[in-house]
């Protein structure tokens, strides 16, 4: 337990962890929102697989777009 | 005009009037998530539903615990209405799991002296994910009593009977 925990401190450790969690929320997020608009329980599974798709390619496409703007102007 | 039924016409519903009903059905949806869609029937939904925000709710709560090195109390910090009340305000839409997190813990750890406040070193490796989970899920509630106060919801429910229809 204590080795989790102490390699979720870690740098590395903390990007994972975050990039999971993130992760699981949007896959709430697109599970909540599409049993709320769909009632069958097939297209509520097809809704959430598309809505999840879709939110992952645009925040990795912001995510992209912002390290670039980082890479352009702050040289790192 | 329209307002004429031709014979054989199926005759309009009644329009909707929101009553004790509506309004307690809305109540419940927002003090537990998922109760609302319960009392209109769709019981798997309204389990599965409630089950999800209420478990990503108490999951930030649980990241939000100082660690063990601190001195100062093991309670979340996620929800605490002094301390950050904009995000309390999404956190909000918990209903009771946030009201009872806010009474329980939600009092600040130290008095605010603004700039000259020191730096707290041993506050959760998590908080923000924390109170990004907390405030997601409260949201997240929000949407579901909309659903619940639409009429069109109650109208649906009126047309078909929702067990062993719809989950």
């Amino acid at each position: 337990m204590m080795a989790v925990l102490a390699a979720a401190a870690s740098p590395s450790g903390s990007v994972a962890v975050h990039v999971s969690l993130f992760l699981l929320v949007s896959l709430v997020v697109a599970f909540v929102t599409s049993g709320i608009r769909v009632g069958n329980i097939r297209q509520i599974a097809v809704e959430t697989r598309k809505f999840f798709v879709t939110i992952i390619l645009v925040i990795a496409a912001f995510a992209v777009f912002v390290e670039a703007l980082s890479w352009v102007f702050l040289k790192r | 005009m329209g307002a004429t039924q031709s014979p054989g016409e199926a005759p309009a519903p009644p329009p909707f009037r929101p009553g004790a009903e509506y309004l307690f059905t809305a109540v419940c949806a927002w003090l537990l998530p998922g109760s609302g869609h319960w009392f209109l029937g769709h019981r798997l939904r309204g389990a599965v539903l409630g089950g999800a925000i209420l478990g990503i709710f108490w999951l930030g709560e649980a990241m939000a615990i100082p660690p063990p090195e601190s001195k100062e109390p093991r309670k979340p910090l996620a929800v605490t209405r002094p301390v950050h009340p904009i995000f309390f305000a999404c956190q909000v839409g918990n209903g009771f799991s946030t009201l009872m997190a806010n009474t329980l813990w939600g009092a600040p750890l130290y008095p605010d002296r603004g700039a000259a406040s020191k730096p707290d070193h041993h506050l959760p490796t998590y908080l923000n994910l924390a109170i990004l989970l907390t405030s997601v899920s409260g949201l997240l509630n929000f949407l579901l009593v909309l659903h619940v106060l639409d009429p069109r919801t109650w109208s649906e429910r009126r047309a078909s009977p929702p067990r062993g229809g719809s989950p």
